[in-house]
């Protein structure tokens, strides 16, 4: 074998490695999940919303429209590429009309109903929104919109869904409609669930690996005094945690296991034997979170991230026995089995 | 049954494969770019390739840098507010109130909201001398200056609005965490009153500090630290001091 070849053998590898890596088709199931827990999530944090409209956005608002407008437009000498049309809107009611579509249709997303159209629609709106209020943002607001984000490429309405039932009622006219096949899907192995797995997997690797490194900067990630720090801030505190001083033992070691955890995740989270620990690192790490540090939603919503993680054959196996063997029997080649 | 699957055309693969990775750059290097930054400013080399995925990675609010509680926990920010009416009874209230803002989201909102509030502080000035010695960096400090009052102001207003005719100063508040030494001899409530510290919007004065500079030398030496930090407490403290006893001064200097 020439060299020629041998590096056209290499290179083709990692070009198979690459394709089957991100193009393989994929189950829907564990999309479909997270759509439903992002769907309600997010309908959440409207209905929140709702109840203090005028207080975070409008004219009245803790940060006004003109104000949030001038942080991103240059008026202070910076500016960014983020734009939203919530500045343009000063009337209440109308501020409430469109706070109303968007519940509607976060709640269509949620139930999985024209996924297809809602899932991009609750993409944007809460774009919008996102930009609208900054300053009023923290860790769950992103964590939720990036989901929106790539769930809206996968059929994630296809299983647990309002448009499961109503492929079924229009099976007849689907079969002979392009337009019906593609607002419907059907839940069967797709190359869209397969990119939006992967790039959700790559961003929260990239989230924690930063998070990990960011903190692997400070003294107290590292003399194990960091977990005592974020216990003794009142602000976040939802569980008086303050006894932990006491045990300098359980606290620091608390504080290592969150900075390893994190730096490692990107590396360990992959390999099949050590993916469930990491997984369940997740749970303990964000569980904590959600349960003594007050955000309940930014805990949920990273527990549920890291569920992209989970095989969607183990969840068809799991929860719908029957529904998986039917995908399998149509397709038992392409079930994106590594 | 279900409709047999058409694998991707090279091409297609081609032209997803080239949109991914560029999506993965504008994922990766805000962060990244965050991480570089130093006192020189950003690496050049991560600043360069970054200016390429700016506007998209900042459309689609992919531009953060995730140093959660990074790179140590510190103490959190929170705005006091004066409400004085025509009478001159005055009510003063903290942000945020998990008493008040509810439900927890809700309450996390406002305590954001404050916690922008230091984010974005920047002193009065900027000094006289850094005009001269560095145009460009003055001229930021007036915008983000400007900025910070700016954003004071709209939380003044969105208080007048909820308190209509009432006078509406604001201050921010730095609610310290105890030293965990100290806190093991002597635990007191994380509400104490000792634990909160009003924060003063004084000029930054571009001066070498001779006293302090063998007191860093010190510590490098002899590891006593906490004596440096406590005389710039002192001297902060006094200042504060001199500042209330002319009252509300303090208070409006925040909220003129």
């Amino acid at each position: 074998m020439t060299l020629g070849s041998k590096v056209t053998q290499w290179f083709g590898g990692y070009v198979d490695a690459w394709d089957r890596f991100w193009f393989q088709p994929c189950l829907p199931y564990t999309v479909c999940i997270l759509r439903l827990v992002v769907g309600i999530m997010l309908l959440y944090s409207h209905v929140v919303l709702a109840a203090n409209l005028t207080v975070f956005l409008g004219e009245t608002a803790w940060i006004s429209n003109e104000a949030a407008q001038q942080l991103h437009d240059g008026s202070f000498g910076f500016s960014d590429w983020g734009w939203s049309y919530l500045w343009m809107i000063d009337s209440p009611w109308l501020l409430q009309l469109h706070h109303g579509m968007t519940i509607l249709v976060t709640a269509s997303f949620a139930v999985g109903l024209l996924t297809r159209l809602t899932g991009p629609l609750t993409w944007f709106l809460q774009l919008m929104y996102l930009h609208r209020m900054t300053g009023a943002l923290f860790g769950f607001d992103q964590i939720v919109t990036y989901t929106a984000m790539y769930l809206m490429l996968a059929p994630c309405g296809s299983w647990l869904s309002v448009d499961a039932k109503l492929r079924k009622y229009f099976a007849a006219r689907r079969s002979e409609s392009g337009l019906l096949r593609w607002l419907l899907p059907d839940a069967s192995p797709s190359v869209g669930a397969n990119i939006a797995s992967r790039l959700l997997q790559l961003h929260l690797c990239v989230i924690y690996l930063f998070g990990g490194l960011a903190k692997a900067r400070g003294q107290s990630w590292w003399d194990g005094t960091a977990m005592w720090l974020s216990v003794g801030i009142y602000e976040y505190q939802s569980v008086d945690m303050t006894w932990l001083a006491n045990y300098p033992r359980i606290f620091t070691g608390m504080t290592h296991f969150t900075l390893f955890w994190e730096v490692f995740y990107c590396a360990l989270i992959w390999p099949r034997k050590t993916r469930p620990f990491m997984l369940l690192g997740a749970v303990i790490l964000h569980g904590g979170i959600a349960m003594f540090l007050g955000m309940i939603t930014f805990g949920v919503m990273m527990i549920a991230a890291n569920g992209i993680f989970v095989s969607p054959e183990w969840i068809g196996h799991f929860w719908d026995q029957r529904a998986f063997q039917e995908a399998e029997k149509s397709e038992p080649a392409q079930l994106g089995k590594e | 049954m279900m409709a047999p699957i058409k694998p991707l055309s090279r091409r297609t693969r081609l032209l997803l494969s080239g949109l991914l990775l560029g999506h993965l750059l504008a994922v990766v290097l805000p962060p990244l770019s965050f991480q570089t930054r130093g006192p020189l400013g950003t690496s050049p080399s991560i600043a360069s390739l970054f200016a390429w995925f700016e506007p998209y990675s900042q459309c689609l609010y992919i531009d953060r840098g995730y140093a959660f509680f990074a790179p140590n926990p510190g103490p959190s920010h929170l705005v006091q507010a004066a409400i004085t009416d025509s009478y001159g009874e005055r009510l003063e209230i903290m942000f945020p109130d998990r008493t008040v803002q509810w439900p927890r989201l809700s309450y996390h909102r406002h305590f954001m909201l404050t916690e922008f509030l230091e984010e974005i502080y920047q002193p009065p000035g900027p000094p006289p001398e850094l005009n001269e010695l560095d145009p460009a960096e003055s001229q930021y400090w007036l915008g983000a200056r400007a900025r910070y009052e700016r954003i004071r102001q709209s939380y003044i207003e969105h208080l007048r609005h909820m308190y209509p005719g009432r006078q509406v100063e604001v201050r921010r508040v730095e609610h310290l965490i105890p030293e965990i030494l100290e806190f093991q001899q002597r635990p007191i409530e994380l509400t104490d009153d000792s634990l909160y510290r009003p924060m003063l919007d004084l000029p930054v004065v571009l001066e070498f500090d001779a006293e302090n500079l063998p007191a860093v030398e010190d510590a490098s030496a002899n590891g006593r630290v906490g004596e440096s930090a406590e005389r710039k407490f002192q001297a902060d403290m006094q200042a504060f001091r001199s500042v209330q006893a002319s009252d509300s001064e303090s208070v409006s200097g925040e909220a003129r």
